[in-house]
């Protein structure tokens, strides 16, 4: 099933990923806010990188047992930093 | 060839890679080390035995102390475990070997490789690490304690970091993969249950311990400024402190329940085999530590941080989650006990320091629900009573839970029973004095932790003085194991293929029963364990298939000599640079380099071949071996770079004055760099489709075009480098918001730079092996394992680039 | 806890009522299920002639009991914590006297609010709330009062705080200890808590 993705949908995540970074670039340099600058580019970068784990990884044609298991240290990592940040207030 | 006598068995133990040896090398090694931080902890209650003592200065006992933490922890009570886990679990489940075999005896090499490092600093100018266990910040930085003895200790911990974690994706691996036909996850012995948790939890907390001591270890050795900057004095609001806290904490609580639950994997195993009836609640066992313990065990490490000055609200939800894990391990405990009723009880020694290990537990949890109260913690904290509650679980548990299992596995392991009288007085001898060494000490809530000595006021010296009694009954039962194993092993009465006449599939399968007098060579194949399998039903497992021997024979000496060489260069690398230290570094790399070569030309000629696998792999079918690995690989690595971009993101909103990226970087160069990054991404995944479809030629294009944009993205970012260099963006630059920003951002780009040095690496090698045609469509895994590693660098860099460029 | 007060301070109260709390809990709990382990070892002991082993598991309503109960116990465990946060939440008493406090390798540093300051020695009035405001010189150190069960880390590039009270005089020898380790000094790290009266204290804050 791997096999059938065509190299049509490599080329635009390709795309994608570039778009994506000249879309970070250009929020930072015109985006005045820093807390909606910062917001934006994290989610172009988490973007990006679901692109790359569903697409060139294969992830979406798992087992989700798979996927899980690549989903946990994901939440243990927002935990860690979610409290070092609030152990900072 | 067989060469004989001693070089022999030499050659045996430097070259095997089977999973029974290497436990045993690791069960006699971890004794050892277990005995050596007891003898540590002897000279430590010889001086704290009278008030105002002066039999080791001050800093020699905080090196005792502090070696004492590290080497208990981390060189012998996981690693007997890990003993364990090698041995039964490939038994256990019906597997021929580990899914790794290389891999493991790596992970052994490693870890003795790093205890040696650790043992050495005792005896070089400035002696051992002496800011204990914790190794908090700054103490631990060169600026509060230089010289190259702490260097090599913390070394050698990443060291024995790196074997954990490759060890827990072999150990996950192997049970998610090799099960038997038949041994479904309800058919699966509860030791290989704690197993799975234990290596689990492994995974995902050492990268955190990594990702600490990497920093710790840079600023050592190369000058960063993450715990030692000046600015942490003159600018308000740096935290290094708390940085440490945090990370250390992290993995450290988690670290906690990796060392007991191999112990509780034990006593779940072994009850029945003592009360003649199932073990009660096995479901609720299981359930609740893998939902409950497990998760929670990572959302609780901020209780060793109630007196940081972090809000109260955070204090009291930590509070709650930390009285939250006690209730499944509530169960865990009732179940056991109710595995009793009803039984036929036997009273031997196994069962006795089970039934000690539960007590102890109960006890030493207890003191641990006090722990959980951030107000009762501003008595407790960093005095005796945190002393008493941790050895109580750490050594009451977790230690009488692991002599238990020596015991009981001692005939599996030998053919041999050991002297039960002998085991009885170990047990009661050890009970007693645990609990004298132990028990008053609790009452200690004014004695501060870690003092060397402490004056002559109230309870301090009578219950001290009691205490080192206690210590001294403790150890020298110790003598009665030691004699025990000993003599058994060599002179102990046969115990008959199943002496306890428990179902679990160690008694029945594996192969030979591996005392140290067999070749793994050449032994019968089967045994006498392999002759009874044929002819004695397993009762309960009627279901479950055994193979029909287990006792492999594939040998590397790369394993050995890959470790030889890092901790050769490690050894070097403090001292650096005299010529001594040089000379070290360079040995130790050329013979690192050597083995990696050897190592791939080893698989270019195929000269080591893999058992073969198991049959069970739900819910994993589909899945190649190898690409598991891989995937549970790269999910520690998100822990780890995940950990290294936190503290990063810590120290700069900690800080106010962090220079603005656009005024350090070359945005446009930066940005164009990321797209040749991201590129290559794209051309390497064009490489795995067109060798899924056969096309040898467009793999060997598509990897050569991934192989140039990765070079030329290291290209040119070491140009960047030196252009920020000569502008004075160094970690030597005198404005300390410089020198912080410059540590942060080199160390962190250069790691991910190391990253795509070694895929290029291999890539060289992977495009010779196209060459030679060995890639198929239905045979390349290795290329596939690769695109995986390849495309989570390209993910790491698509946070690094904005966080340090553009934000 | 420590005897030597006329009239116990807020904090030791606080604390004393909340350790005695968990103590009886614990105890009960923890004697009840060793009492319970030790019972059933020897009640199902093999013997020659004794009923042979049940076969099956055991049924484990048991076990849903045990969630419950325990639950309820640690839910009010953790209630008469939260309601003592008074010992950590700093009071907001207008006449509260705040004392710098700088640990350092190996002593502690008391900056009084007339910027007098002194080494080892903490002097402060009877029956007002004292605050202290602690920060570190070099490493991490931990100021605490075990008698005050009050305890605080001190910490390099941050402040904390601590508060407590003592309503009566009196001169409190080594009361005061660093417990965290912070090099070979650390067991010396010792200071003693004089509790001096309003007057004393006026008159001395006073002088030049």
């Amino acid at each position: 099933m791997v096999t059938q993705m065509r190299d049509s949908v490599l080329v635009v995540v390709w795309l994608y990923t570039i778009i994506a970074v000249l879309a970070e670039v250009y929020t930072a340099q015109h985006v005045s806010d820093t807390l909606t600058a910062a917001s934006a580019i994290v989610v172009f970068a988490l973007s990006q990188a679901a692109a790359i784990v569903a697409f060139y990884m294969d992830l979406k044609d798992e087992p989700g047992s798979l996927i899980l298991m690549v989903l946990i240290p994901v939440m243990f990592l927002a935990g860690l930093l979610i409290s070092v940040v609030a152990s900072l207030g | 060839m067989i060469r004989t006598g001693a070089t022999s068995w030499l050659q045996r133990w430097v070259t095997t890679t089977n999973h029974k040896d290497i436990g045993l090398l690791y069960l006699f090694t971890s004794l050892y080390f277990g005995m050596a931080g007891g003898a540590l902890a002897l000279l430590m209650r010889v001086q704290l035995s009278v008030p105002n003592n002066n039999f080791l200065s001050a800093l020699y006992y905080d090196q005792a102390v502090t070696m004492h933490g590290l080497i208990m922890i981390l060189w012998f009570l996981s690693p007997l475990a890990i003993a364990f886990f090698n041995y039964l679990v490939p038994l256990q489940i019906g597997a021929k070997d580990l899914a790794f075999p290389r891999l493991n005896a790596l992970s052994y090499w490693f870890f003795l490789g790093g205890g040696i490092l650790a043992i050495m600093s005792f005896f070089v100018p400035g002696g051992a690490a002496a800011s204990g266990w914790t190794t908090y910040q700054p103490l631990s930085s060169p600026s509060f304690q230089p010289g190259p003895g702490p260097t090599l200790v913390y070394i050698g911990l990443l060291l024995l970091a790196v074997s954990v974690t490759l060890g827990s994706v072999n150990i996950i691996t192997t049970i998610l993969w090799m099960r038997t036909r038949g041994m479904g996850f309800s058919k699966l012995p509860m030791f290989t249950w704690f197993a799975l948790f234990t290596t689990g939890a492994m995974l995902y907390a050492f990268p955190t311990l990594i990702a600490a001591f990497v920093l710790n270890v840079s600023d050592r050795l190369l000058g960063t400024a993450f715990f030692t900057s000046p600015a942490i004095l003159s600018v308000p609001g740096i935290d290094p402190s708390i940085l440490w806290d945090n990370l250390f904490w992290f993995f450290g609580h988690p670290e906690v329940y990796i060392v007991l639950l191999p112990a509780f994997g034990v006593i779940a195993n072994i009850i029945p085999s003592f009360t003649g009836r199932p073990i009660a609640g096995r479901n609720w066992i299981i359930i609740s530590t893998a939902l409950v313990v497990l998760p929670l065990s990572f959302g609780v490490w901020m209780h060793h941080m109630f007196l940081t000055g972090i809000p109260l609200s955070l204090q009291e939800s930590f509070d709650v989650s930390t009285e939250a894990i006690s209730i499944p391990f509530g169960i865990i405990i009732i179940s056991f006990i109710l595995s009793l009723v009803r039984g036929r009880i036997q009273f031997k020694t196994p069962f006795l320091f089970v039934i000690g290990a539960v007590v102890l537990f109960i006890i030493g949890g207890i003191m641990g629900v006090f722990l959980s109260s951030p107000v009762l913690d501003r008595e407790f904290n960093g005095s005796y009573f945190v002393v008493s509650h941790f050895h109580y679980v750490m050594v009451g548990a977790t230690i009488f839970g692991l002599i238990a299992a020596i015991y009981y596995w001692l005939p599996r392991m030998t053919g041999r029973m050991y002297n039960e009288k002998v085991g009885k007085a170990h047990f009661v001898i050890s009970f007693i004095g645990f609990n004298v060494l132990y028990g008053p000490m609790s009452i200690l809530s004014d004695m501060p932790r870690r003092v060397f000595t402490y004056p002559n006021t109230g309870d301090l010296g009578i219950v001290n003085e009691i205490a080192t009694v206690g210590s001294f009954i403790f150890v020298f039962a110790q003598v009665l194991l030691a004699y025990n194993v000993v003599h058994t092993w060599f002179r102990g009465p046969p115990s008959g293929p199943n002496p306890w006449g428990s179902s679990g599939l160690e008694w029945t399968t594996g192969g030979t029963v591996g005392a140290p007098a067999f070749d793994s060579e050449t032994a019968p194949r089967g045994g006498w364990i392999g002759q009874l399998s044929s002819s004695a039903p397993a009762p309960t497992q009627a279901s479950v298939q055994v193979p029909s021997d287990g006792h492999s024979g594939h040998t590397s000496v790369r394993p050995f000599t890959l470790s030889l060489g890092v901790m050769l260069f490690f050894i070097g690398a403090p001292f650096y640079p005299s010529t001594s230290g040089l000379a070290a570094m360079v040995v130790g790399a050329a013979v690192v380099l050597y083995t990696m070569f050897s190592w791939a030309r080893d698989d270019l000629r195929e000269k080591f071949s893999i058992p073969d696998e198991g049959e069970e792999r739900f819910p994993f079918s589909g899945l190649p071996k190898i690409k598991l690995g891989m995937w549970v690989f790269l999910s520690s690595e998100v822990i780890l770079f995940g950990s290294l971009i936190a503290a990063y993101l810590f120290i700069r909103e900690s800080v106010v004055g962090w220079p603005v990226a656009s005024s350090i970087h070359d945005i446009p160069l930066g940005t164009a760099n990321t797209i040749i990054l991201l590129s290559s991404g794209f051309t390497m995944a064009m490489a795995v489709i067109s060798i899924r479809r056969g096309n040898q030629r467009s793999l060997l294009l598509w990897l050569s075009a991934t192989f140039l944009l990765g070079s030329v993205f290291m290209g040119i970012k070491l140009s960047e480098w030196s252009n920020l260099a000569s502008a004075g963006f160094t970690i030597t630059s005198p404005n300390p918001m410089y020198q912080l920003a410059a540590s942060a951002y080199y160390f962190v780009v250069g790691l991910h730079g190391a990253h795509v040095t070694a895929g290029l690496i291999v890539m060289v090698y992977l495009m010779r092996k196209t060459l030679s045609g060995a890639y198929t469509k239905d045979s390349h895994g290795a290329i596939e394992n690769f695109g995986l590693y390849w495309a989570f660098v390209d993910i790491v860099w698509c946070f690094i680039f904005p966080l340090f460029y553009l934000l | 806890m420590y005897s030597g007060f006329l009239t116990v301070p807020p904090t030791t109260a606080t604390y004393d009522f909340l350790f005695n709390w968990y103590l009886i809990s614990g105890i009960i709990a923890g004697g009840f299920v060793i009492g319970l382990l030790l019972f059933f070892a020897v009640k199902y002991r093999a013997r020659e002639g004794g009923p042979p082993a049940a076969k099956g598991p055991e049924s484990l309503w048991v076990v849903v009991a045990v969630v419950l109960i325990m639950g309820s116990v640690l839910a009010a465990a953790g209630y008469q914590s939260f309601a003592s946060a008074t010992n950590i939440e700093i009071p907001a008493a207008s006449n509260s006297v705040t004392i710098r406090v700088t640990g350092f390798q190996w002593g502690w540093n008391f900056t009084y609010p007339n910027g007098h300051f002194a080494i080892d020695n903490l002097t402060v009035p009877a029956g007002r709330d004292i605050i202290l405001n602690l920060t570190s010189r070099d490493v991490y150190h931990e100021l605490g009062i075990p008698m005050l069960a009050v305890k605080e880390d001190v910490i390099p590039g941050k402040v904390t705080q601590l508060w407590f009270e003592v309503p009566d005089p009196g001169v409190y020898e080594d009361a005061i200890h660093c417990f965290q380790l912070c090099g070979v000094g650390h067991a010396f790290m010792i200071a003693n808590l004089t509790v001096v009266s309003q007057a004393s204290w006026d008159a001395w804050m006073s002088s030049g």
